[in-house]
């Protein structure tokens, strides 16, 4: 068989993984700092995505309009976490459902703003067309997506692991009470958390604009889309969340070359069976 | 008096752990709290560092004052940069962070602006942390986690630190490392409060002493002149 | 505590206001005590006497569809449509004293549906319009024969549901889906000579229809048709990426690709566009020439008009057509301060009202009495109007109604695409004669494919 078969779908599929991984990578960090489930994740990444579209359109510019996107979500998260302040750390169902609620709310109001109707941003000409190299074909805008997304991957490693910001994030992710019993005040750092987590939903969203048009609704779906990531990963463990996306986009690309039939449920299915066999998730360390 | 428990009652859930609680530390002194496990050592020193509340399912009532203000109710953060150390049961090094990040989190200006303890000074007590000084938390040994939660407790530069069974699971020969390094703390003036299950190590560092039994004191005196009968009846093994 | 009840209090009271206030909302008429007359008879109207010769009772006709927080229909198509409907029975003389519509929600699913249509017939409606998605088909089917009260549905008919769930009360005013895949099969195997076909579409009951039908249709015309690769996808699905880049890869490539799911049709071509999917193979769809889809697809700079091909039955080119257009406009702007063109379900609505009315009026002309759900399916099996050119009426042993089918090619006008504009040229018209499939199609198909041997008996 030919390689070039295999190679295109791949990359796309792992593309896609990508967008997904910002997005998942934000839940995680919320959910390990702070132990927050966010089902309004979806809901700023369409946020991310109409912003993007109404700042692009008004400037002519999409990196403007994905600036815009991130910008606006990375403030609206430091709201949310002062609205959720009261709840974080008590029952988990409770945040669970305000966020929840916060998502619908949220969707109902996108579709007042934009509409029903799918609206769609031009991608800028310097991105357009296809990249030839050797006998394969890829659009540049792919490339694009997945050069973004590493390189805030890296930038959000970067962070991580060698600012003093991550440092206390990986504190407060390991041991919350110890780091205040150092008089560190963690709530400025929650909200860091907080408003990093949902800004990279927001740029996931921007990044998704021009390959999929703008759904007000699609909030739901957005989440949707992240859960076989978080779950395969292993909830809450970020280091996980870029091979499980790569995993999901890889397997995206296997169903649509093999099992067309059942495109739609491959990455059910393997999140099914995840649960069943390794419920940690396939991703994670046995060190905790 | 550099801290003053009285009338300290502490609470897990409905659990009633300290009844009644009286206890003082003198500026400068080093003092041990003594007794068998479960009595209540650890949740006396929990107590004084806000660990006790709502968020744990617990409480505290009664008062205790450090240097003049009142602890209880006061949030942990608030409590550490008024001058309290904190050295935890377990150690409790994150253990996703090197030696050396362990020590910077920890690293601020004692309550009266002094930065005696700094990363230098700290290498100088703990040669062996400067040693080990990029690698993991989880990593380290038991021994050279002891040294790090000691030293991060120091980095906060506290006017009292409170030593929570820090001899736990160690060697004996890394026990008497540990005294050597207390000792040479209190030649800094520190204030220290050790709460221990280890009724040598604790004497070997302490001046005064508290007995507890069933949550509430049942001796207080100097370490050197506790009678033998006092330690068979509280402590026997 | 306190601090964390009140939260929870306003959540939950928003989400409540915001989600489910829809449900129990009525029609907004005023109710007219029985026998009071209605106003005076149009000139338009030749047959009743002046006063009316029923008895005087007001006629209900229900409507189920999904309705919005504010009371009104989710999908503007709809709510536009139905308002169109009332003006046509008050310019016919039958304003809301002689005829009241009756609103109630859907619901999510198939039960709750079947509850509001029964709440529907116990508050006196003779007939139910059903502005619901296809799927809901069987169900509407199912209750329609059970309770006796004709129920007209206006959504893409399936055929496969029209062979095996058919009850005698349901009316299909939507386009027939093996009528429109028929015509494009004649266009694309027939007369173009393509030899294979890809399926990207939702799993929805209309899809499955189109593709199985497709290959069908195609196969009549050339037995070597064949599919190429099939994906059935969720209705909100709107990454295709992996798809695309997988059909592009395949040594044997599609050369017509039939892809269904609304406005996932965007996402699709979008992404399509980037892997310059158009250079193997054209797209085909409904709505893919559709005024809503064009202009969003040319601003995003990925609209192919030579690799675009579709069906409507929607008379862009007639002038009366384009004032329905222009009303439709005119109460767009009143109630969504937007310009909007009908689509096709708005003109399924339109035509299930049109029907009613015929129905409604034949029954005045000869002093019939609409007293229950079996009077008016009776008048309805004989309804017939002309509009836009196009003759209407529901065939008797499927209750399908007809219409004119247009098959379309996309052009460039050179010209700003506005959404109002239609960028399509006319390339055959299909009459119902020839592209609706006949009973023996339907039999033969039904015992083959389904294993439905008692119907059409």
């Amino acid at each position: 068989m030919n390689l070039s078969t295999y190679v295109v779908p791949l990359i796309t599929g792992v593309a896609s993984g990508l967008i997904l991984y910002l997005s998942a990578a934000g839940m995680n960090l919320m959910i390990s700092g702070l132990g927050v489930i966010n089902f309004g994740q979806g809901a700023f990444f369409v946020l991310g995505a109409g912003v993007c579209l109404i700042v692009g359109k008004a400037t002519g510019s999409l990196l403007q309009g994905m600036a815009a996107g991130t910008l606006v979500t990375f403030f609206l998260g430091g709201l949310l976490e002062l609205s959720l302040r009261p709840v974080v750390g008590k029952k988990m169902e409770l945040t669970l459902m305000i966020t929840m609620g916060i998502a619908y709310i949220l969707d109902d109001i996108f579709e007042i703003v934009w509409g029903s109707s799918v609206q769609t941003l031009a991608i800028p000409v310097w991105l357009r067309g296809l990249v030839t190299v050797g006998s394969f074909q890829i659009p540049k805008y792919y490339l694009f997506i997945i050069g973004a997304a590493l390189l805030i991957g890296l930038a959000f490693w970067i962070v991580f692991e060698k600012t003093r910001l991550g440092m206390r994030f990986r504190a407060i992710i390991s041991n919350r009470d110890m780091v205040e019993a150092l008089g560190v005040n963690v709530h400025l750092s929650y909200m860091m958390m907080f408003m990093i987590g949902i800004a990279l939903s927001g740029f996931a969203g921007a990044l998704n604009l021009p390959i999929s048009g703008f759904t007000a609704t699609g909030a739901m779906g957005a989440f949707g889309a992240i859960v076989p990531i978080l779950v395969i990963g292993g909830l809450g463990n970020i280091q996980g969340t870029l091979p499980s996306a790569v995993f999901i986009g890889v397997l995206s690309a296997v169903a649509a070359l093999f099992l067309p039939k059942l495109y739609n449920l491959v990455p059910t299915v393997v999140m099914v069976l995840v649960i069943m066999i390794k419920p940690q998730g396939l991703f994670t360390r046995k060190e905790r | 008096m550099i801290l003053k428990l009285h009338d300290v009652n502490a609470y897990y859930g409905s659990s009633h752990i300290l009844f009644d609680m009286d206890l003082e530390v003198e500026e400068g002194d080093s003092v041990c709290i003594l007794g068998r496990n479960g009595v209540g050592k650890s949740t006396t020193l929990k107590s004084i560092m806000g660990l006790l509340n709502p968020k744990n399912h617990a409480s505290v009532t009664g008062s205790i004052m450090f240097q003049g203000q009142e602890l209880v109710k006061k949030p942990t953060y608030k409590i550490s940069r008024a001058g309290v150390g904190y050295v935890p049961q377990g150690r409790q090094i994150f253990p996703t962070l090197s030696t050396k990040e362990n020590l910077l989190l920890a690293a601020k200006a004692g309550p009266d602006g002094s930065r005696f303890w700094d990363l230098d000074k700290i290498y100088e007590l703990f040669p062996s942390l400067k040693n080990r000084e990029s690698v993991k938390g989880a990593r380290l040994s038991g021994g050279e986690q002891q040294m790090l939660a000691i030293a991060r407790g120091l980095m906060q530069n506290p006017k009292l630190l409170l030593l929570d069974e820090i001899t736990e699971g160690l060697a004996p020969i890394v026990v008497d490392e540990l005294v050597e390094v207390v000792e040479r703390l209190r030649s800094y003036n520190v204030s220290i409060l050790v709460a221990e299950q280890n009724v040598r190590f604790a004497m070997s560092v302490s001046r005064h002493c508290y007995i507890i039994e069933k949550g509430s004191v049942v001796y207080y005196g100097e370490t050197a002149k506790i009678p033998p009968e006092i330690i068979e009846q509280y402590l026997g093994a | 505590m306190k601090k964390l009840l009140c939260l929870l209090l306003a959540a939950a009271l928003l989400t409540g206001i915001l989600a489910g206030c829809g449900n129990n909302s009525d029609g907004t008429e005023p109710s007219v005590p029985e026998g009071s007359s209605g106003p005076a008879t149009e000139p338009n109207d030749p047959g009743t006497t002046p006063g009316g010769t029923t008895s005087g009772g007001k006629i209900k006709l229900g409507v189920v569809a999904t309705l919005a927080a504010d009371g009104k229909i989710s999908g503007y198509y709809f709510e536009i449509g139905l308002r169109l409907v009332k003006k046509m029975f008050a310019d016919a003389g039958l304003d809301e004293n002689s005829v009241e519509f009756v609103l109630r929600d859907q619901g999510e699913d198939g039960s709750v549906l079947k509850q509001r249509m029964t709440e529907l017939k116990e508050a006196g409606c003779v007939g139910i319009i059903a502005a619901i998605a296809d799927d809901f088909g069987p169900v509407a089917a199912q209750w329609a024969g059970e309770n006796s009260v004709p129920v007209l549905f206006c959504s893409n008919y399936s055929t496969e549901m029209t062979i095996t769930n058919y009850s005698d009360y349901i009316f299909g005013t939507g386009l027939n889906a093996w009528g429109f895949i028929k015509v494009l099969a004649q266009e694309a195997v027939g007369k173009r000579g393509i030899k294979n076909y890809a399926y990207v579409g939702t799993d929805g009951a209309g899809a499955a229809d189109a593709e199985n039908i497709l290959l069908y249709e195609g196969q009549k015309i050339n037995p070597d048709f064949h599919c190429v690769a099939s994906y059935r996808m969720s209705q909100t699905e709107t990454d295709f990426s992996t798809i695309i880049a997988t059909l592009m890869s395949q040594e044997e490539k599609p050369q017509m690709t039939l892809q269904q799911g609304g406005n996932a049709v965007i996402s699709f071509v979008m992404q399509a566009g980037m892997y310059d999917y158009y250079s193997i193979s054209s797209v085909w769809s409904d709505v893919i020439i559709m005024p809503f889809v064009v202009p969003t697809l040319v601003n995003a700079g990925v609209y192919n008009f030579d690799g675009s091909f579709g069906a409507t039955p929607l008379a862009w080119w007639d002038d009366d057509f384009a004032d329905y257009c222009e009303a439709f406009r005119t109460v767009g702007k009143e109630v969504y301060d937007t310009d909007y063109q009908p689509v096709e379900y708005s003109m399924y609505l339109y035509w299930a009202g049109e029907a009613l009315l015929n129905a409604i009026q034949t029954a005045r002309a000869e002093n019939i009495d609409i007293t229950d759900g079996q009077v008016l399916k009776g008048l309805l099996e004989n309804v017939s109007f002309t509009d836009f050119g196009s003759e209407h009426h529901f065939r008797d042993f499927d209750h399908q109604l007809t219409m004119d089918l247009f098959f379309v090619d996309a052009v460039d006008s050179g010209e700003e695409h506005d959404h109002l504009a239609m960028p399509a040229d006319v390339t055959a018209v299909h009459s119902a004669d020839d592209y609706l499939p006949t009973m023996e199609e339907m039999k033969t198909y039904g015992i083959e494919k389904l294993g439905v041997t008692d119907r059409f008996d």
